[in-house]
This record gives C-alpha cells, sequence and structure tokens, in this order.
C-alpha cells in the first residue's frame, strides 16, 4: 500500500466514520442473524440460537472498535471521539476541570514570562557578525586591585598599533549631550563618542548615509554625528533628508551624516555598568547619537583613564593569546612612563562581559519556575488521582465491555492533552500580564530588556511545555486504570480494597513531594527577602528618603571649560548659584544642594598624595572624588565626624580645602590626625577640614570607598545632580524644580528626575529582581502544596466518614475526630517539611552569590519557613478537620 | 487472537480470504463458513478477526464491497476481488506454496544431516 492510498484511506475513514460503523453495525446484524438461523436449523430454540450466535460473535463493541483500527484512518476519527468524550467528562467536573486548568495555567504561565525573559537577553546571538572574536580589553590597577577600568588615550593608540592578535581596535567612552530642537524643550541625549574604527569593528554599517572616517575623527574636524535609528524614527519621523542638515547638541552645531541601526550600541552599556568609573553616562537604554571622538595624547594624556577599549580577534588568536599579547605590551608601557606603574591589561570577551553578571540570575529563576511546574503537575496528577476514584468503575465497566487497555491510555491521555493545553493558552495570557508587571523590576544594565515578548518562539517552548506536561501527567491515570482490577472493582466498588490504599499512598506521597519542592523555594526566597531586607536596613551614610534628583551636564559652548582659568568657571558659578536660589524658594524646600555625582552614583576617582608624604602615596589606590555644594552634608543627612564641613565661605576667593570621609581618615592617616594635613591631586594641595561619615555611593551592599570632599566653587564640574530635600510629595515636587533649571538655563537638557528612595532601589539591581521573581514562585508553590494538602485531606475523610461516624456513634468526641484528620496531615506536613529543607539546605547554594547580610544555613530563616509552612498547612486542613467533627453519626451509618 | 487459537498462521487468514472472495462475490457470514467447510472444519474463523482483516483488505484496495441481497432477500455487504488484490493472491500464493514446501521438506527430512 503506498503511502498515498494509505492517506487517503485514513482521510475517508476520517470522513465518513460515523457511515462505515453503521454499516458495520448492519454487517454484524446480518451475521449474527445467519449464525442464529444456522443454530436454529440444528434444532436450538430460538433464544438460545440468539443468543449462543451473539456469544459467538463475541463483543461486538470490541470487533466494532479493531475493525475500527485496522480501518486505520479513523485514528484520527477516534481522537475527535476521544475529545468529544474529554470535554462531556469535564463538564460533568467543573470543579475539577477549573482547579486542573488554572493550576497547569499559573505553572505554565509562570514558565512562559521566565522564557521569553530567558529568549530575550540571552538565548538570541548577538548582532554583530562574527561576535564571539568581540573582546573589552581593560586596565588594570595592581595598586587599587580594580582589574576594569577604562584605559587612557596613549595607551589604546600604543596598543593599538603594535597588536598583532587584533584585526582592529576602537576607543569610546559614553556621555550626556543636550538636544535643542527648534521648538520644545531641550532634550537630553544619550551619547556614544567613538573611535572611526568602531563601526567596521563590530560589523555595523550605516542605514543611511556614511559612518565615520578617519577624517572626521581626526582632532578640530568639523563636527558631525549619526543618529541612532529609534532616536531618528521617534524625533524626525525617520526623515531621512535629516542627512546633511544641522542640529544643535550641547549647543554647538553639528553636521548630520548618518543614522546608525538600533543595535550597533550592543553591549556598550553593560561596558559601562560593569567599569570600576566611568564618565558622566546613565548607560540604560538606546544610544540616541554617535560623534566622533577625535582624541589626542595632548587633550588626554597617559595618566587619565577616560575611554573603554574594544578590540576584534584575528581568527588564529585566542583570548589567552591576546591577553599575553596586550600584557607584554602593558610591561612594555610600565617600564617606558611614571603615569603607567602598576597598569596592566584584562582582556574579557564581550559576550563574558554582557552576559556573565545575569546569566547566574536568569538559570536560577527558570530552575525555580521549573519547580513550580513541577508542583503544578504534581497537583493535578493528584487531581487526577482522587478523579480516578471516582472513575475506577467507568474504567472497570469499559474494560468489561471490551474496550482495550490502549484506546483507554489513549482516552486519558487526551483528557490530559486537552486540560494542559487549554492551561497552557490561558498561561500565556497570565505570563502576558505578568511580563508587564515583571519588566519594571529587571535590573536596569540587563541587556535588551525591549526584546523581551512573547514571539513565536516563545509561543512555540510553551506549546512543547503544555504537549509534555499533559503527557507526562497523563500517564499516572493510565497507568493507574492498568492495575484497576476489573472484577475487584465492579464487585467491591473499589473501597478498602488493597488497590485502594495503593491510591491513597500515591496521593500523600505526591503531596509530601510538592510540599518539600515549594519549601525549597520558600526557603530561597526567605533568605533573598532577608538579604534585601539587610541592604535596605544598611545604614548607607545618607537619607534618601524625601530627596528628589535631577541630573545634567552643562554643555562647552555656554559653560565654557577653561583648564587655563580653573576653579574660575564665571559661568559656571553662575548656574550654580541661581539655581541653588531658585530651587530654595521653591514652597516646602527645606534644602538642596549640588553634587558632581548624586550620592548612589560611585562617580571618579583620581590619584592623589599627601603633602610631605609623596613617597608613601606612590602605592596608594586612588581616591573617590566627590564635588559638592556646602548645603550637600544638610540636604543628605550626612554626618560630620571632626572638624568643619564645607562652607559657603569656600569660594574661589578664600583657601582652598577639603573634606575626607572616615575611611579616607582610616586608610591614609590611621593613627595620625588629618585636620590640617594637606592633599593634592590635579595639581592642586588643599587643607583638610573635617572628616564627614562614609557614603556607601556604590550602593548599601558595598563597603563605602576612602572619599575626599571639595566644594564645587572651589572646583566647579560640567555634570552633575541637583539634589533637593523637602517633605512634600516629590512627584508633585519634580515639574517645579524643572522649572526652576529652565529659568535659569532654558536649553538645559535634564534627566534622570526621580525620588532618590527609587534611584536607591533600583541600585538593588538582580537581587530585588531574584527576590520578587522567586518570592512570587515560592508564594505560588507554597499556594499549590496547600491546595494539596487540603484535597488530600478532604478526599480521605470524605472516605472514612463511615469510620468517624462509628467512632463518634462509639463516644468519640467531636474533637477527636478532627484532630483524627489533623494528626495525619502534620505527619504529611511534617515530612514534606523536613525533605523540603534537607533540599533547601543543598539549593540555597545557587542564591549564595546573591546574598547579603545572611548565610544560607541561616537557621532563623529556616526555623522562620518551618514554622510558616506547618501553620499554614494546619489552616489548610481545618475544612476536612471541621467537616470530621460535623459528621453525624447516624446519617454516616445510613450511608451505603 | 482467533486465528492462533485456530493454529492459524499470522497473516494466513487474509490469504483465504483473498482466494474465497477469489471464486466469487462473498459476504463476511458466508466467507466463515466457506473457510470451514473447504478446511474440513479445521479451520474456524473468529468473526472478531474476519471483519478487522475484511478493513485491512479493503484498505489496501486488494477487495471492495457492495451491499446487496441474498437469495433469502435479505441485505449483506459483499466482498469482491479487485485487480489488485488478484496480483496479490497470485503472489502470495506463490509465497506460500514456496513457504510450505520449504517447512515440509524439513519436516519429512529423514536422511544424513547436510
Amino acid at each position: 500500500m503506498n503511502p498515498f492510498t494509505d492517506w487517503l484511506a485514513r482521510l475517508r475513514g476520517a470522513l465518513t466514520g460515523g457511515r462505515r460503523d453503521r454499516e458495520h453495525q448492519d454487517e454484524v446484524q446480518f451475521h449474527v442473524e445467519m449464525s442464529a438461523a444456522r443454530f436454529e436449523q440444528q434444532g436450538m430454540p430460538r433464544d438460545e440460537a440468539w443468543r449462543r450466535a451473539r456469544l459467538a460473535f463475541g463483543s461486538a463493541q470490541q470487533v466494532r472498535e479493531e475493525a475500527r483500527d485496522a480501518r486505520g484512518g479513523d485514528r484520527l476519527a477516534t481522537i475527535v471521539r476521544d475529545v468529544r468524550y474529554a470535554i462531556r467528562q469535564l463538564q460533568h467536573a467543573p470543579g475539577f476541570a477549573l482547579a486542573a486548568v488554572l493550576t497547569l495555567a499559573l505553572g505554565i504561565g509562570a514558565n512562559t514570562a521566565l522564557f521569553s525573559v530567558f529568549d530575550g537577553v540571552l538565548r538570541r546571538p548577538i548582532p554583530f557578525p562574527g561576535a564571539d572574536r568581540l573582546v573589552v580589553v581593560w586596565e588594570t590597577d595592581r595598586v587599587s586591585g580594580t582589574t576594569r577600568e577604562p584605559g587612557s588615550w596613549p595607551d589604546y593608540v600604543d596598543m593599538a598599533a603594535e597588536s598583532r592578535t587584533m584585526v582592529s581596535m576602537a576607543a569610546l567612552t559614553g556621555m550626556e549631550s543636550s538636544f535643542t530642537p527648534t521648538r520644545g524643550e531641550p532634550q537630553r541625549l544619550s551619547t556614544m563618542a567613538a573611535t572611526h574604527g568602531y563601526f567596521p569593528l563590530v560589523g555595523v554599517g550605516a542605514l543611511h548615509g556614511r559612518t565615520f572616517t578617519a577624517a572626521d575623527d581626526a582632532p578640530g574636524a568639523a563636527p558631525v554625528v549619526a543618529l541612532g535609528e529609534r532616536f531618528w524614527r521617534a524625533r524626525f519621523n525617520g526623515d531621512v533628508s535629516i542627512i546633511g542638515t544641522t542640529i544643535r547638541l550641547d549647543d554647538a552645531p553639528r553636521q548630520v551624516i548618518s543614522i546608525v541601526p538600533a543595535g550597533a550600541d550592543f553591549g556598550l552599556d553593560q561596558i559601562h555598568a560593569r567599569a570600576a568609573y566611568h564618565g558622566a553616562y546613565s548607560g540604560v537604554g538606546d544610544v540616541d547619537a554617535w560623534i566622533p571622538l577625535q582624541a589626542s595624547e595632548k587633550e588626554y594624556p597617559r595618566d587619565t583613564h577616560p575611554f573603554f577599549i574594544v578590540g576584534r580577534l584575528t581568527d588564529r588568536a585566542s583570548l589567552n593569546t591576546a591577553s599575553d599579547e596586550l600584557t607584554r605590551i602593558a610591561v612594555r608601557l610600565e617600564g617606558a612612563y611614571r603615569s603607567n606603574t602598576g597598569r596592566g591589561v584584562f582582556v574579557e570577551s564581550l559576550e563574558d562581559v554582557v552576559f556573565a553578571p545575569v546569566r547566574p540570575v536568569i538559570y536560577l529563576l527558570l530552575g525555580a519556575v521549573a519547580l513550580v511546574l513541577l508542583v503544578a503537575c504534581v497537583n493535578v496528577a493528584n487531581l487526577l488521582l482522587a478523579r480516578g476514584a471516582a472513575r475506577a468503575r467507568e474504567v472497570a465497566v469499559r474494560a468489561a465491555l471490551g474496550a482495550s487497555f490502549s484506546r483507554l491510555g489513549q482516552q486519558f491521555l487526551v483528557e490530559s492533552l486537552l486540560l494542559s493545553l487549554v492551561g497552557g493558552a490561558l498561561g500565556v495570557a497570565l505570563a502576558w500580564a505578568a511580563l508587564r508587571a515583571l519588566i519594571p523590576f529587571l535590573p536596569s544594565d540587563i541587556p535588551r530588556v525591549d526584546g523581551v515578548t512573547i514571539d513565536a518562539p516563545v509561543l512555540l517552548a510553551t506549546l512543547a511545555t503544555s504537549v509534555v506536561v499533559g503527557i507526562a501527567f497523563g500517564l499516572l491515570p493510565t497507568w493507574q486504570a492498568l492495575r484497576v482490577d476489573v472484577n475487584d472493582t465492579l464487585k467491591g466498588e473499589g473501597r478498602g480494597t488493597s488497590h485502594g490504599v495503593r491510591r491513597k499512598r500515591l496521593r500523600e506521597t505526591l503531596v509530601v513531594g510538592e510540599l518539600a519542592m515549594s519549601v525549597m523555594l520558600v526557603l530561597c526566597a526567605g533568605l533573598m527577602l532577608r538579604s534585601v531586607w539587610s541592604v535596605l536596613r544598611v545604614n548607607p551614610g545618607f537619607d534618601a528618603d524625601g530627596v528628589l534628583k535631577a541630573e545634567f551636564t552643562l554643555p562647552a559652548a555656554r559653560y565654557p571649560r577653561d583648564v587655563r582659568a580653573f576653579p574660575d568657571w564665571p559661568a559656571t558659578h553662575r548656574f550654580t548659584r541661581e539655581v541653588l536660589q531658585r530651587v530654595r524658594s521653591i514652597p516646602g524646600v527645606e534644602s538642596a544642594a549640588i553634587a558632581s555625582s548624586h550620592p548612589l552614583d560611585a562617580g571618579f576617582t583620581n590619584s592623589f598624595t599627601v603633602v610631605g608624604r609623596e613617597a608613601e602615596a606612590r602605592d596608594w589606590p586612588e581616591i573617590t572624588v566627590r564635588l559638592v555644594t556646602p548645603g550637600y552634608l544638610e540636604t543628605m543627612h550626612g554626618a560630620l565626624r571632626r572638624g568643619r564641613p564645607l562652607g559657603d565661605g569656600d569660594d574661589v576667593r578664600a583657601p582652598l580645602v577639603a573634606v575626607i570621609n572616615e575611611s579616607a581618615a582610616k586608610r591614609y592617616f590611621d593613627g595620625r590626625d588629618p585636620l590640617g594635613q594637606e592633599i593634592r591631586f590635579w595639581g592642586i594641595a588643599r587643607r583638610i577640614v573635617g572628616v564627614v561619615g562614609d557614603e556607601h555611593v556604590r550602593g548599601p551592599a558595598e563597603a563605602a570607598p576612602p572619599a575626599v570632599y571639595v566644594s564645587l566653587g572651589q572646583a566647579p564640574v560640567f555634570s552633575g545632580a541637583l539634589l533637593v530635600r523637602s517633605s512634600r510629595d516629590l512627584a508633585d515636587l519634580a515639574p517645579e524644580v524643572q522649572q526652576a533649571i529652565w529659568a535659569v538655563d532654558p536649553q538645559l537638557a535634564i534627566h534622570g528626575v526621580e525620588p532618590l528612595r527609587e534611584t536607591l532601589q533600583a541600585s538593588l539591581g538582580s537581587r530585588r529582581f531574584t527576590t520578587v521573581v522567586l518570592g512570587a514562585f515560592a508564594a505560588l508553590t507554597l499556594l499549590l502544596a496547600l491546595v494539596g494538602i487540603h484535597g488530600v485531606l478532604s478526599y480521605s475523610t470524605s472516605q472514612r466518614t463511615r469510620e468517624i461516624g462509628i467512632r463518634l456513634a462509639l463516644g468519640a468526641t467531636r474533637g477527636e475526630a478532627a484532630g483524627m484528620v489533623v494528626r495525619g496531615g502534620v505527619v504529611l506536613a511534617a515530612v514534606g517539611t523536613a525533605l523540603g529543607l534537607l533540599g533547601a539546605a543543598a539549593a540555597s547554594r545557587l542564591v549564595s552569590g546573591l546574598l547579603f547580610g545572611v548565610t544560607r544555613s541561616d537557621p532563623v530563616t529556616y526555623v522562620a519557613v518551618a514554622a510558616l509552612v506547618l501553620v499554614a498547612s494546619v489552616v489548610a486542613m481545618t475544612i476536612p478537620a471541621m467537616r470530621a467533627a460535623r459528621v453525624v453519626p447516624t446519617e454516616a451509618l445510613r450511608l451505603e | 487472537m482467533a486465528d492462533e487459537r485456530a493454529g492459524m498462521l499470522q497473516g494466513t487468514l487474509e490469504l483465504l480470504v483473498l482466494k474465497i472472495v477469489s471464486l466469487e462475490p462473498m459476504h463476511g457470514w458466508g466467507i466463515t463458513q466457506r473457510i470451514e467447510q473447504m478446511s474440513q472444519h479445521v479451520f474456524q474463523v473468529n468473526q472478531g478477526s474476519l471483519y478487522p482483516a475484511l478493513e485491512r483488505l479493503t484498505r489496501g484496495a486488494w477487495i471492495r464491497s457492495e451491499w446487496r441481497t441474498t437469495e433469502s432477500n435479505r441485505r449483506a455487504r459483499y466482498y469482491e476481488l479487485t485487480a489488485a488484490g488478484r496480483r496479490r493472491l497470485v503472489a502470495e500464493q506463490g509465497g506460500w506454496e514456496r513457504s510450505s514446501a520449504a517447512v515440509n521438506a524439513i519436516l519429512a527430512w529423514s536422511g544424513a544431516l547436510p
């Protein structure tokens, strides 16, 4: 039989199945009649002849089914019939169907949501050709122990010229710039300044126009700009004629030469986020504008490290050979230049820079969500088992009528697949809603968050999951059906038989299992919760509550940055003075300050010496430099430890002073009095007049670095943050603060306007994300496990109604009856909890990297989780227990 | 399975059905009667095997069926051989003869071991 005719026959079978069945019935009828007539001829009474004829034919049902199977096509038809049958069955048990579908929807939906995060962030390849050859070349500092610092311009030039392991290298740095449109408010742009080699290096060409040439990149060349695709579409409606025109960026005209496709900035935000420090750049979202770096050694000498270096390995080179080669070059540079003392290189693949921090978090959560699905499956399996008890009779009757076990198995499979597919569809809807809630919690430095959607691969994965899940828990009732003893079940109603006991054992095992799994998740979530709590309980050295933050960068065109005149920058000083004046006069504002970096921005570091201790200082790590207006300490509720704070009198004309923090006092002046000492950086010595408390500028969980504070009046800076303390609602205050700034400079772009509290929350990053998601999963599984306990106990109570009735009749109290139920449940809960805690002791290793202020074997968390789960379990038992207590003996005994 | 109980080799029933309906179009009941008579009651065909076999043969387009009236004026489904069925019958018959001759040869062997 060739495949085509076979297929035709199947199709015909499926389409004409009903008619064929009727014809078959007629055929059988004819056969039986003939047979009966024959027996009559042999002298048998008519009734007996008919009975014999039917018996001889065997089960009509069975013959029909076998004929149907032989007809082949009817596989499809039987499935259609099974689906109809399954729908009828589920309609008869709407409670069961609803519970099963909802449980599966939760389990599958959680998986869909998390898989879409995995798919959008991790699974997709890097959008550059040959991305596995791309590396980031960090500079290292043996003195401070930092491994990921940006490099200096001359170091980059030397490495790029000498390296044979690199096809090419490029240098770049992110910055904030103000775009002044002809109409409307100024807009802050994420801007990337890159050498002209960057685009060929990553293998991205312009969408329209041309990318940078060496001529564009030469210092003093005509200013040009390439626009990011998304910014171009949003701001210029994708109008190609913008190319060739001039736009105002940081108050200077730049000619637009091209549109660069979205994604050309892949990884740059993560490079900035992982660096020990970088210039003023928020590093979140798309790059809006690209400008040529136009760097020179004169402007960026060897002792400043402002640029990130990327490279492409040759086909023959590896990370190791490149690292060896660049290290040799670094050693040579260290010997040649004093500024390179202690400097080395660290070559890291771009892929690791981007994904290494986020990978463990997502894998951890994928593991957790798989557990959620497992618990959901166990729960549905449990529901099916409970139903199986009720259906044992149905199975036995059908088996007695000649239904084969494979037919029954197919029937059960169709039923469970129907449940899982409906659950999966509902799960996709849940996942869609969950993603909306989840995305704001994604750590801001996570790559390509905007790519997280429920698309075809995600839907396919969900479908596959649903099918696997359906088959997995469909096998359970099938396996059970195979064990149904037809005779026993038909005679004994399947109660009190050994089979019933086996079924109960199985259900109890499943409940213990799901409780154990949920305890594992609850414990991990508990550890995370305690960590977040610990982090938030750390005194960061500043009070973020009630403080509004707004960031800005002053364009050089209107605020000249004359290095020779420093610190006498009148325009900048005037801006600082007038903005603070206006903001302070807003009703409800208690105090305000401007700082080079807000308290959760690590800002920048500088090498320095203490006058008279220059030799010693050579081995000192760099110090964090923070430039603030005198109101800073008051606004941030910082602590003064010794001496005096920076004051209004510390201006351009006054003697130069500085304040250091406690860490700096301890690290550099241990046992000596820092007050009155002179600290020198940027070639300027300043007298230390005070010591203030540490601020955790790298986030609450990180130690505060040694820092020096200098008055903005004596060290102006072109980018910074305005910090405003007020008892008013900060959302309400924000527009007034913005207006105050624009009253001073109507063309200044302002960004990062938000309550500092939110900045603090966001700084918890993946720790917060993991806690939220893990917490949701833990709550979900615990709920499912409790539903499981409740289900098992309810069922066993209903099975034991008669026994309970007898006990009550014999004088047991109602309390004893309830206790009987609870006792059984508590044993299950205790075993499940104990197993779960054991499992958690192992599983907690996976979260240990994210913990803070709590160890993974923290006894308090273990005890608290055990108590929580046991109490919750007992609550879940109350309903069946109360039902047991309410059994009326006479009625119970009359049952059956 | 009925053929096993009746000592009928797997696949033999289909060959026999092809042979019976090659003689003249016949209904299911008639086929069972013919097989019993012709085999001198050695083979008893279980209807539970016959009808699936008829379905298989129909699906393979080796036989086709139509509803006719019997001599006793009843409606019955008559099966008859198709051209493909005739070719298959010839092929299968040849195969059967070869293999039964081979089986017989082995069973009748009384000479020296080869």
